[in-house]
């Protein structure tokens, strides 16, 4: 009704005052059906909207705009809507149109109902069917970001819509329209759409914990959902999240960023060992490569994969000893398997308390002055043979484990004894107090001495 | 030893008392050792002596440690190291040479505090005071220069902020500065320099002073707790009368408490040996702050502002200090009542109060400033000026 109410004023106004219409009844009727029906042309095109005569109308005088450069087109929204014409001003988007890509997008581009973009017929965002609206962006975006022509320009894949309507989030959207699932202007802030590599974008790997934390954190929604609602958190306290400076994976990285889906078990290994090779191989090489692991709920199965026995978003190692935290999840209690896995646990932790000891033992040569670069460097080598026994371990061979921490401790061994001779333990200090003797017994005689001096006999 | 070998050193003194006549200069030493000293004369008067007692063990120690002590930036340290872990006993040598520093400087301020307190600066001793300053004053230099030898983080930078407070003396600072560091910076020319101050120039110079400081003392004998027209008058051996002789009765205190002192450094060395810490030059560790026997001055400089009248504040404050310094050396020409007892020197001993005061408050400050102080469950940090955050 209060459209209509608007609508019935501009059009009385319009018959009134603006002549405008005379010879733009097109755009005038665009307009009209528009979020913006309640401007007039001028409020955008400034000029005489009055005027009878069209050069008068469009005088110059009047900073008569027809029509406005892609680039001056924010400038022209931003009179109204200056938080989000600033963002844009920031995105990659207003950059492209900025260096005159005609693919560049603008406002228009995506807040237009005409299938052609036209200023004139601006959408309102709350309405469900305008492009920007839940259900509609990822195709508005699709427009371009599907369009080999338009992206060759900016040098961007064009699968992404493919992706996202493969994924879960996609077919719940476009499919059941659940509007709880994500879409692309939930991960990618609207108008600023900073590239996943900037670190101001929410979906650069720094920030996907807490994007992909918003929904995927949400107790009562991924209850709702069936959903874990603790596995960012856990992502949040696990290795990964430390060292994603050195690419450890964040989110997407194991889940896709499009086509974010759940991995399949048999694609596990691979996705870890992109980065964990040393395990991976000897997983495969191991008893563990062939097997089968058929999970007694669902009677899936699959191949035996990392997430048996690592938490897949905590991706913490067992806690020793092995056989009782790791391989008790599928091996008898009183198996050799588990034994075996104990026992390189034991050697595992070994390995590892020798390494700290080295490493206290140099710090302290180290505050003590002795740099010892040769040292260092052993120690780096021990370091590095350590971490490769955790490797071994996925092997599932205690005779090689067994070896391995044989010749690695045999060179830790020799390591601490070159060591030790630069930080000397605690000194033997039994001296001090049978000095001390020594000095009150000879004080005590200078005393005797000098009363003796002091008695008549003495003097 | 048999008879044979008695009569043989026998016959050796006999050869060389006819050449040297070293058992007549002997019986004169004995002679004058032996007179009295004042009756008043107690234990406080034995500070001096264990001063030159723990003076003889630093240049034990100093000449152990140089031994194997390298003077380049590439050595230093690791030579420091060296000794500290790899040469026998060398821990316990250097941090008794380390140690030694701080009872040196320690028991040389109580010394020159009893002396004042007493009035033994005065007529006729002015001169004795006036060299036992000087050689306070090149103690301190000594343990300025040997801080920098380990060539390790804060000794490094110890200096650094050292020689910036010595270049901003008017005038002489830039020059006196760069002679010192043989540079612009803390370099190797520094290392160099110090060395040489630290073993050669200051101990040959120590060395002479301290001979013309006792000299002074058996010439003119410690000052009786009288005042200088008593002395004048009655004369300094009749003022000693009643007193007991110095060789045996009194050297049996300074023996007595120079052992107690060695005893007590040596543990000190033992317990508490100081860490090397890292080589300079790879960070600036937090926390840099002078020895405390420098920190006052060190604190004393903070609290000036930027700019006097256009002219650098430090400029006065460094001016006032060498004021103060050269007062405290020239102490005896300033301080020329004749009273030599305390109760009679009130204002005397009042201004030394004040000054001991404010001593040892910028001495507090300073060991609080940027520091942090955990007491009864309280917890605190300091600014630069040793105030509470």
């Amino acid at each position: 009704m209060k459209r209509l109410l608007l609508l019935a004023a501009l059009a009385s106004t319009a018959s009134a005052e603006n002549r405008c219409v005379d010879c733009h009844e097109p755009q005038q009727k665009l307009l009209a059906d528009s979020a913006h029906l309640v401007f007039g042309c001028a409020d955008c095109h400034n000029g005489r909207e009055e005027a009878e005569d069209m050069d008068a109308a469009h005088s110059p005088a009047a900073d008569f705009v027809g029509r406005p450069a892609p680039s001056d087109l924010a400038r022209m929204c931003a009179s109204c809507h200056e938080k989000e014409t600033k963002a844009f001003e920031l995105s990659p988007h207003a950059a492209a149109t900025r260096r005159g890509d005609p693919g560049g997008a603008t406002c228009i581009s995506c807040h237009t109902l005409a299938a052609t973009p036209t200023a004139h017929a601006i959408a309102d965002c709350g309405d469900e069917g305008a492009p920007s609206g839940r259900f509609q962006v990822a195709a508005t975006c699709a427009r371009c970001h599907s369009d080999a022509e338009a992206m060759k320009r900016s040098g961007l894949r064009i699968d992404q819509f493919a992706q996202y309507r493969a994924s879960a989030h996609g077919y719940n959207v476009l499919e059941e329209k659940e509007g709880d699932a994500a879409t692309c202007a939930d991960c990618h802030s609207p108008h600023e759409a900073p590239s996943a590599r900037d670190p101001r974008s929410e979906t650069h790997p720094r920030n996907q914990a807490h994007l992909c934390g918003a929904c995927h954190g949400d107790v009562k929604l991924m209850t709702e959902h069936g959903k874990d609602p603790g596995v960012v958190a856990k992502w949040q306290a696990s290795a990964h999240a430390r060292n994603l400076d050195l690419g450890a994976p964040s989110c997407a990285g194991c889940h896709g960023a499009h086509y974010s889906h759940v991995p399949e078990p048999a694609a596990i290994r691979e996705s870890c060992g992109r980065c964990h090779e040393g395990p991976a191989r000897e997983l495969a090489a191991g008893p563990h490569g062939p097997a089968v692991h058929t999970d007694p709920a669902t009677l899936a199965s699959a191949p035996v994969h990392c997430a048996h026995c690592h938490d897949a978003h905590g991706g913490a190692k067992p806690l020793p000893p092995y056989g009782a935290t790791a391989c008790a999840a599928c091996h008898a209690a009183d198996s050799h398997e588990i034994a075996e896995g104990n026992a390189m646990s034991d050697l595992s932790a070994a390995l590892h308390t020798d390494l700290v000891a080295l490493h206290q033992k140099l710090e302290e040569a180290r505050r003590r002055g002795h740099d010892l670069p040769s040292c260092r460097e052993t120690l780096s080598a021990l370091d590095a043979r350590t971490h490769d026994f955790a490797s071994l371990v996925h092997g599932v061979s205690p005779a090689k484990c067994a070896a391995e921490r044989e010749a690695v401790g045999k060179e830790s061994k020799a390591l601490m004894g070159r060591l030790s001779e630069f930080t000397p333990g605690e000194r033997r200090l039994w001296w001090v107090p049978v000095m001390w003797v020594f000095v009150f017994l000879g004080v005590g005689l200078l005393f005797l001495k000098a009363r003796k001096l002091k008695s008549p006999q003495g003097r | 030893m048999g008879d044979h070998g008695l009569s043989l050193l026998g016959a050796l003194a006999d050869a060389l008392d006819r050449r040297l006549g070293w058992r007549e200069r002997r019986a004169r030493a004995i002679a004058d050792l032996s007179r009295p000293v004042p009756p008043h004369v107690g234990w406080a008067y034995t500070l001096g002596s264990t001063a030159l007692a723990l003076l003889v063990l630093q240049i034990a120690t100093g000449i152990a440690l140089a031994l194997h002590y390298q003077p380049t930036p590439e050595a230093a340290h690791a030579s420091v190291a060296h000794i500290q872990d790899r040469v026998r006993l060398g821990w316990l040598v250097r941090s008794a040479h380390a140690w030694g520093a701080h009872f040196l400087v320690a028991l040389l301020l109580a010394h020159a505090a009893r002396v004042f307190l007493t009035g033994g600066h005065k007529k006729p001793r002015e001169l004795t005071w006036v060299l036992g300053a000087k050689l306070l004053f090149i103690t301190l230099a000594l343990a300025f220069t040997g801080q920098l030898l380990p060539w390790s983080e804060l000794s490094y930078w110890g200096a650094v902020v050292g020689l910036e407070q010595v270049r901003i003396t008017p005038a002489v600072g830039p020059a006196a500065g760069d002679l010192l560091a043989g540079g612009p910076g803390v370099g190797p020319a520094t290392l160099t320099r110090f060395y040489v101050l630290h073993i050669l120039l200051l101990p040959a110079l120590a060395a002479a002073l301290l001979a013309a400081h006792l000299a002074l003392v058996r010439r003119l004998g410690i000052a009786p707790l009288a005042s200088t027209a008593e002395e004048d008058a009655q004369g300094h051996d009749a003022l000693c009368a009643g007193g007991d002789p110095y060789v045996p009765h009194h050297i049996l205190k300074e023996a007595a408490v120079a052992i107690v002192a060695a005893a007590a450094l040596v543990t000190a060395a033992a317990l508490w040996p100081p860490e090397l810490g890292a080589r300079a030059g790879r960070t600036t560790p937090p926390g840099i702050r002078p020895e405390w026997y420098f920190l006052a001055v060190y604190q004393y400089l903070k609290y000036w502002p930027s700019t006097i009248f256009g002219v650098p504040g430090e400029k006065f404050a460094v001016c006032l200090l060498i004021a103060a310094t050269t007062a405290f050396a020239a102490l005896p020409f300033l301080d020329r009542s004749p009273e030599r007892r305390p109760a009679r020197r009130k204002l005397a001993l009042a201004v030394a109060g004040c000054f001991l005061f404010a001593w040892t408050a910028l001495t507090l400050l300073g060991s609080l400033s940027e520091n942090e102080l955990s007491l009864f469950g309280h917890h605190w940090r300091f600014d630069t000026y040793g105030r509470p955050k």
